[in-house]
């Protein structure tokens, strides 16, 4: 009830607030009514090579460093959208516009006839054809990697097999290494209440409703959360827009191949594998201090998919001093995209490798 | 502004902050109880454990502290804003405290437990669905989804192979210019031998 003894200042704010309310509410009826959905990945790109379902683009920049940029995503769990998700607000377009020669590994979405793919092959198989591809189409004799999430330790345990490869520079941005840190996700798929094999015999590869599922239970406040702040900036066109292409990309997850599941949960999250020098890919040990190119790792204080202390794990095994570590506020999707990752993260990682690229 | 608690009449020049008091209070009494349920979970949980529980004391207190706000004193001009902070502050604290409880081994336990009743359901309904589908199919003379799956793999690995012949003949390529530039090397040497050495 509003008090009669109220002032004026006090009644315009109380009307200006049902005025934005009014725009709120006006907003979302628009929102429902016409759902458009936003265009994402705009930015112009060729495809260099392609096997299988995976596809290596090429995007179209100045390219005036010398040294081209491998991106290597996570595979299965989302689509690559999101490093290049509206102009203006778009990882890729970012090192496009500071000169790199950028390619980025789009693994595709696999389907049933592809169970019987591995974490193996991944490594030992496609991504040295895939390294090879970017030094023959930007007629280089060096390359640097960045690898995202998942896509850093497969990434890393690639450069490790093949010391001989040329890389100028590794970067590990919100990978997960040692998985004895490595939060809910380590906890709920321990093998004492998770049996991996069961769940691959008898699904085959894990449906994207899964993987869903997943994430959801990582974070279960975060579609109140979502909500609430959509609501709140109901009236704010470039937050809707922002939101409409994030949400279009959040919604859109991707299975796991089978045996790639299998071997990703048993060799890293069950054992652990990787950092204690006991992973075997393509009948050779992996040992990260093979890895002897400058490496610079990049983690979210508040990334529960991949904890901070998890990423930073890396530098604790390489094979070079020069290494530097990065621990940014926010999570693990904030050092990819939003304006955080504008303002304090992909400079940071550009500069990194501007200075390596020389 | 004056309203009821446990403890007697409350009145304040800040509501909204005695407001927040009162609700972190019950919060915190909500937050302990439900970690001792979850905590409890930890021993075998019981047959049909049910995951709404998680959401319960969530959703009840965010329903007792609105009822307590919406019957208390007069609206504020920064009513709205207020409501966002509290509602952020609610979530946040959930989500934390929701957070320690999924990191607990009762927690793991339970869905590992979850899942593997849910497997053993699955497991042979699934099977029983795909006899009976790939008889229908066969019936209506159509390809199974075994079969179809099983040429696309067939696609994958023939992929594979092409691929594989590819690296062989980019070897053979490097081997032949390596072989090629050795047998010029060795050309020019033979011919610089035959003209013997130039004259100083």
């Amino acid at each position: 009830m509003l008090d009669p003894t109220a002032s004026a200042e006090t009644l315009k704010a109380i009307s200006d607030e049902w005025l934005r309310n009014l725009r709120r509410t006006a907003k979302a009826v628009e929102l429902m009514a016409h759902p458009a959905e936003p265009q994402i990945g705009l930015s112009p790109k060729t495809l260099v090579y392609r096997r299988n379902k995976a596809r290596l683009y090429r995007y179209d920049g100045r390219r005036t460093r010398r040294v081209p940029v491998l991106f290597v995503p996570n595979l299965g769990i989302s689509r690559p959208a999101i490093f290049d998700l509206q102009p203006g607000a778009s990882f890729v377009e970012f090192m496009c516009g500071q000169g790199f020669d950028f390619f980025l590994l789009d693994w595709g979405v696999y389907g049933e006839e592809d169970n019987g793919l591995t974490v193996d092959e991944c490594v030992t198989r496609l991504l040295p054809r895939v390294a090879r591809q970017v030094l023959e189409t930007a007629g280089t004799s060096e390359l640097a990697v960045i690898g995202y999430c998942m896509g850093a330790p497969l990434s890393a345990a690639f450069v490790a097999l093949h010391p001989d490869l040329p890389v100028r520079g590794f970067v590990n941005m919100a990978g997960p290494f040692d998985f004895s840190k490595a939060g809910l996700f380590a906890r709920w798929l321990d093998k004492r209440f998770y049996d991996v094999d069961r769940v691959v015999d008898t699904v085959g590869a894990i449906p994207a409703d899964w993987v869903r599922l997943g994430f959801k239970l990582l974070r279960p406040t975060m579609d109140v959360s979502t909500a609430l702040n959509l609501w709140w900036n109901l009236d704010n066109d470039k937050y809707v827009e922002g939101y409409k292409a994030l949400n279009r990309w959040a919604n859109e997850y991707v299975p796991f191949p089978a045996e790639f599941f299998r071997q990703w949960v048993k060799d890293f999250y069950q054992e652990n594998r990787l950092i204690r020098g006991e992973l075997r890919l393509g009948g050779r040990r992996v040992d990260l201090g093979r890895l002897r190119c400058p490496v610079f790792a990049v983690a979210g204080a508040e990334d529960y998919i991949a904890p901070a202390p998890c990423v930073r794990a890396l530098l604790d095994y390489v094979g070079t001093e020069d290494k530097t570590y990065l621990e940014l506020p926010g999570g693990h999707i904030s050092l990819i995209a939003g304006r955080a990752a504008f303002r304090h993260c992909w400079p940071r990682v550009a500069e990194w490798l501007a200075e390596r690229s020389t | 502004m004056a309203w009821h608690t446990e403890d007697g009449i409350m009145t304040s020049a800040n509501p909204t902050q005695e407001m927040f008091d009162l609700w972190r209070k019950s919060l915190e009494e909500g937050t302990q109880a439900w970690l001792k349920a979850m905590g409890q979970a930890a021993a075998p949980p019981p047959p049909g454990f049910d995951f709404t529980q998680f959401w319960r004391p969530l959703l009840t207190q965010g329903m007792e502290i609105w009822q307590n706000a919406a019957t208390q004193g007069k609206v504020s001009p920064d009513f709205m804003q207020q409501w966002k902070s509290f509602m952020d502050q609610w979530i946040e604290t959930w989500s934390r405290v929701m957070g320690q409880a999924m990191a607990t081994e009762g927690f793991a336990q339970a869905l590992g437990r979850y899942l593997d009743q849910w497997l053993t359901v699955q497991g042979p309904l699934k099977k029983g669905l795909e006899q009976y589908n790939d008889a229908a199919l066969r019936t209506l003379g159509l390809p199974s989804r075994g079969q179809v799956v099983s040429l696309a793999s067939q696609v994958v690995a023939l992929e594979e192979r092409i691929e594989k012949v590819e690296d062989r003949l980019d070897e053979l390529k490097g081997l032949l210019k390596e072989t090629l530039r050795a047998v010029q090397e060795h050309e020019t040497a033979a011919q610089r031998r035959a003209t013997g050495p130039e004259p100083v």
